[in-house]
């Protein structure tokens, strides 16, 4: 791999790791959610100091071009995050659909109870 | 004073009953307020039935949140309604009322704003199966590395927490696996937390939410949250969520 591909790739990676590492340290990504990304990122660092993997990678699938795995790689990864980010997701519309019902059930029993102690006031 | 035993309780039908009938036979002579909440998780078998028909205090959570959100509720309920110490726990009947005084003592006496009740203090216990003591002591190894502290029982769901604590708690505590990573927390925000020995019993019926084959995902999980923890930054300590 060219010495400046390289450079920029770690860097890249480098940046990448600390900006996740940050925003966990912050809070503004949660742990469970953030284990792949940790995991990408680390092998992404790894690929881009030692290129060997990647290459070994490339001709145990029998990608010619070592690129070309990196790419392929990179879209099965990023295939499979997009599916737990689906199936996460889905898990949250359904949450919210159940609190948005139980705020309207509660809101009726509020009402209730206010017209309740409206009447007796009256009496 | 105060103090509020929260107990989760998520599909607990079989043993809620007889856990909150034994806390409330065994602290008769408490010397102070003493008052409990059973938090029910989104259970979905007929626990709600089971706490209503037996007139229990208990909130009910529209969706399950798992252990983490189940318990905070309960801090979030002692802070809004004053309660000077929290206690968790279990709704399984693990742990036992008994020590409950026990418990809290050190933080009576100011010497902690935060306890544990260990099982591996030297009180006889049931024995935990080989792979679970392995991985509690692991994680032992662990906390200690981060907050430089000797804790036996990371994982023990049966502590206490003064007023500090609680309002720790309601800005922060972890959604999954909360035991080992509210310790780094604790240390973190510069409270005292202490270890004191009980006894506690194998779960009577039903299966503990913890899994063999989520065994893995849970040691490499926690570790990390542990250490997660000890990095956490000034800003969000300071805001909570």
């Amino acid at each position: 791999m060219a010495l400046v591909l390289q450079i920029f790739a770690i860097v890249i990676s480098v940046l990448f790791n600390i900006i996740i590492f940050q925003m966990l340290r912050k809070g503004r990504l949660e742990l469970q959610y953030t284990l792949l990304w940790i995991f990408a990122g680390l092998a992404i660092l790894i690929m881009s100091i030692w290129p060997q993997v990647l290459i070994g990678l490339a001709s145990l699938l029998g990608i010619q071009v070592p690129m070309n795995a990196a790419f392929f790689l990179g879209i099965i990864f990023i295939l499979c995050m997009l599916i737990g980010m689906t199936i996460i997701v889905s898990g949250l519309k359904n949450k919210i659909y159940r609190l948005t019902q139980v705020i309207a059930l509660l809101e009726k029993r509020i009402e209730g109870l206010e017209n309740k102690e409206k009447t007796h006031e009256e009496e | 004073m105060k103090c509020l035993v929260i107990i989760p309780a998520y599909n607990e039908a079989e043993n809620i009953a007889a856990t909150v009938d034994e806390l409330l036979a065994k602290t008769r002579s408490f010397p102070m307020e003493l008052d409990y909440l059973v938090v029910n998780d989104g259970s979905s078998d007929n626990t709600e039935a089971v706490l209503r028909e037996h007139g229990f205090h208990f909130i009910t959570l529209p969706v399950n949140l798992g252990i983490g959100g189940a318990v905070q509720s309960g801090y979030l309920y002692a802070q809004k309604n004053n309660f000077d110490i929290a206690v968790q726990m279990d709704g399984d009947g693990q742990h036992m009322p008994e020590y409950l005084l026990d418990l809290i003592q050190p933080i009576l006496e100011g010497k902690a704003a935060c306890t544990i009740g260990s099982r591996f203090l030297g009180l006889e216990s049931f024995r935990t199966s080989f792979m679970r003591r392995l991985g509690i002591r692991f994680l032992n190894f662990v906390i200690r590395c981060c907050t430089g502290k000797k804790f036996t029982d990371a994982t023990s769901g049966f502590r206490a927490a003064n007023r500090q604590g609680i309002d720790l708690f309601v800005r922060h505590y972890a959604k999954d696996f909360p035991e080992p990573e509210s310790i780094v927390r604790v240390c973190r925000n510069g409270l005292s937390i202490q270890e004191v020995p009980v006894k506690m019993r194998e779960r009577a019926a039903g299966n503990s939410s913890i899994r063999f084959f989520q065994s893995v995902y849970y040691m490499i999980k926690v570790t990390l949250a542990v250490c997660l923890a000890r990095c956490e930054s000034k800003t969000l300590m300071d805001k909570g969520e």
